[in-house]
């Protein structure tokens, strides 16, 4: 199913790693990037990875030692974010997210399309924020799903109104993608996001998915999806500096039916 | 224009626009806009607080909508107590780093603003990423930086020492030029390990206030070094500084020598989402110059927080600031990082001191108090020793200071 690679795109691929110094022994049209793989493709490519004019993410939403910086242009947007925003049209956001994700600068260029001041909390932090929603005005909380369940009980602990919007960052390594009980059934918006790694949206929603507070997404189009039975490859679209070439998604998806807004809807098949 | 004149027109824009000013004034709604024509007219303006401050919701205390608020800054707070939630322009406010140092390459930054940061760095012509510190994941953040080629830090003192760890153990202390810490005083120990983390490192350390919006306030006057590792500051140019007793709460003239309460007034002739009038910084200073040969005005070096860094004991003050100078006259067995513990023993009248210390090892901990007892001053002619024969406080007792890099530090503690 879904978009076969054509050699164009590898042929293009292939030319950056030989850039980037990736041995050609390593570069092949049937490859699969596991996460392991992709640690030695940049361990390889490491001296060669500009500088300056890159953000480097985490590989990987656990801080352990195999967790490598994946660059991305200085530039580049979250554009999933931004739609989000531009259909909430935020008073104030506060990013509820571990500084190690490297998510608020992007996050902060995204609030200010949007002319949103932005509050940069800390998740282990709760009572500030549950203050900042108190007093700044805070209508919007940007958060990984696992840490929007305590800070959306203690805010009702609190008696304090939950902001009415919500974007949730799930883990695409993660058992299951639940959302808190209180986010579904609240009258605002509610956006989820599935990131291959911190930074890398591969799933997101537009306004009419948000509606049924479900699993169910868009596949991101920044990629190539090649989903067989078992397994999902994504293939970077982008001129990227570092693009992605059959990167193993831990699951595969399923396509449903066509959204209103045009697009297929899928959702995870374990 | 004079800085009369700048702190008129300020004083008038502040009553005119807004509410928040005529709030804390008690202005009724028909009082004409303030104004002033001397200095001894604005000494009688009222002085600010951050209590005056946390009374007004963040949206009506802001002079700007919502929607030209770039930011929102949280000061901490003491504990017990809600932070102060502040707006914040967008404005450059770091151009003093790039007549110290000529930043071409990515920087670790453990100060909540990293768009600020990584926009002073474009401005300066070479682009170039901010990685943020995770102090909870600070292996993995220094990692990052050290793949980014991480040649400059801007980080919260209490921060270093994790920095300065993982930085060492990656192998990359050589390779920082630029170190720029905030948030506390700079004691010489903590000065050491970062010159000798950062052997190429120009050192600096800025004075900021989270609840001034064109913080940092305090410019380094020059960059620390081994004789000179207490930073002195001058104001930065659009901020006015004054200097009040703490005794009389009156202002004084800043001779050298003179130590007081730090006021600040924030001049910006930018919009401003809140224009700071006569703010009390809760910081104890002492003036250094009254002429500071790079900015022309008086200078100042921060002696800690008057709420938390000086404490009334019987007969006198423990002061956290005499505390670390006497800890460094025995710098061959003790750092001059501490924990003062007090506790009031009020059915005896009297007052337990509990030190937390970093002894080397081997060192007499028992003797090295009793010597300590003997120096520290806690009044113009008394010392802890003289309370202790009063029967006012009893022997300092030693402990070994357990460090948590993820607490802020406290210098003195009180129970
Ligand atoms: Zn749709
Ligand atoms: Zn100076």
């Amino acid at each position: 199913m879904l978009e076969r690679i054509d050699s164009e795109l590898f042929n293009d691929i292939a030319l950056v790693y030989k850039g980037l110094g990736i041995s050609r022994a390593h570069i092949s049209a049937d490859m699969e990037t596991t996460p392991d793989m992709l640690c030695e493709l940049l361990d390889e490519a490491r001296p060669q990875i500009p500088k300056t004019d890159v953000r480097l993410f985490p590989t990987s939403f656990n801080a352990g030692p195999s967790l490598r910086g994946f660059p991305l242009p200085l530039t580049h947007r979250w554009l999933s974010c931004e739609r989000s925003f531009s259909e909430m049209r935020p008073t104030a956001v506060m990013a509820h997210l571990p500084h190690f994700w490297q998510l608020e600068i992007p996050l902060h260029a995204a609030c200010r399309r949007e002319s949103a001041p932005i509050f940069f909390g800390e998740p282990e932090n709760i009572p500030v924020a549950a203050a900042a929603i108190a007093s700044a005005s805070i209508d919007t909380v940007i958060a990984g799903a696992p840490a929007s369940f305590a800070l959306s009980s203690y805010v009702l602990q609190k008696r304090l109104p939950l902001p009415p919007h919500w974007i949730l960052i799930h883990d695409a390594f993660a058992a299951s993608w639940e959302i808190p009980a209180p986010l579904r059934t609240a009258d605002g918006m509610v956006f989820q996001e599935v990131h291959a790694f911190p930074g890398l949206p591969i799933l997101e929603q537009c306004a009419t998915l948000t509606q049924a507070r479900s699993a169910h997404f868009h596949r991101s189009n920044s990629f190539v999806w090649d989903a067989t039975e078992k397994t999902a490859y994504i293939t970077s679209t982008g001129d990227d500096p570092f693009p992605l070439y059959r990167y193993v998604v831990p699951f595969t998806i399923e396509p449903l039916h066509t959204c209103d807004c045009g697009q297929e809807v899928v959702t995870r098949k374990l | 224009m004079t800085q009369l004149q700048q702190l008129n027109d300020l004083l008038a824009y502040a009553t005119a626009h807004g509410r928040a000013y005529r709030r804390i004034y008690g202005m009724d709604k028909d009082a004409p806009v303030l104004t002033i024509g001397s200095f001894s007219e604005w000494q009688d303006i009222p002085l600010l607080s951050k209590s005056d401050l946390l009374g007004i919701p963040l949206a009506e205390r802001s002079f700007l909508p919502m929607s030209e608020v770039d930011y929102i800054a949280a000061s901490s707070g003491t504990t017990g107590t809600l932070p102060l939630f502040s707006p914040r322009t967008h404005v450059l406010e770091y151009e003093f780093r790039h007549d110290i140092f000529r930043f071409s390459g990515a920087a670790l930054s453990s100060k909540l603003v990293p768009h600020q940061q990584e926009l002073f760095l474009s401005a300066g012509g070479v682009p170039a990423p901010v990685v943020i510190l995770d102090p909870r994941n600070p292996a993995v953040s220094v990692r990052l930086a050290q793949d980014a080629g991480v040649e400059s830090i801007f980080a919260f003192l209490y921060h270093m020492p994790l920095i300065i760890e993982h930085m060492v153990r990656a192998g990359i202390g050589e390779q920082i030029r630029f170190v720029e810490v905030a948030g506390h005083t700079c004691s010489r120990s903590m000065f050491d390990a970062m010159r000798s983390a950062f052997p190429h490192a120009i050192i600096i350390s800025t004075y900021g206030i989270s609840e001034v919006e064109r913080s940092p306030v305090g410019l380094p006057c020059t960059a620390m070094t081994e004789e000179h590792h207490e930073q002195h500051y001058h104001a930065k140019p659009d901020c006015y500084l004054e200097l009040l007793d703490v005794e009389s709460g009156r202002c004084i003239a800043p001779e050298i020598g003179y130590e007081g309460e730090l006021v600040v007034t924030s001049h910006t002739t930018e919009p401003a989402a809140f224009p700071m009038i006569r703010y009390r910084t809760g910081d104890k200073v002492r003036v250094t110059d009254t002429k500071c040969a790079a900015h022309g005005d008086w200078s100042f070096s921060v002696l800690g927080r008057l709420e938390t860094d000086f404490i009334k004991i019987p007969g006198g003050a423990l002061n956290a600031h005499e505390i670390e100078r006497v800890l460094r006259m025995h710098s061959d067995t003790v750092s001059d990082v501490f924990e003062a513990h007090l506790y009031e023993d009020t059915a005896a009248d009297r007052v337990r001191l509990v030190l937390h210390l970093q002894p080397h090892p081997g060192a007499d901990l028992k003797s090295l108090v009793t010597e300590i007892s003997d120096q520290l001053r806690i009044g113009p002619d008394s010392t802890y020793a003289d309370r202790v024969r009063a029967g006012h406080c009893s022997p300092i007792e030693p402990v070994v200071l357990a460090h948590d890099p993820l607490r802020k530090p406290k210098r003195i503690i009180r129970h």
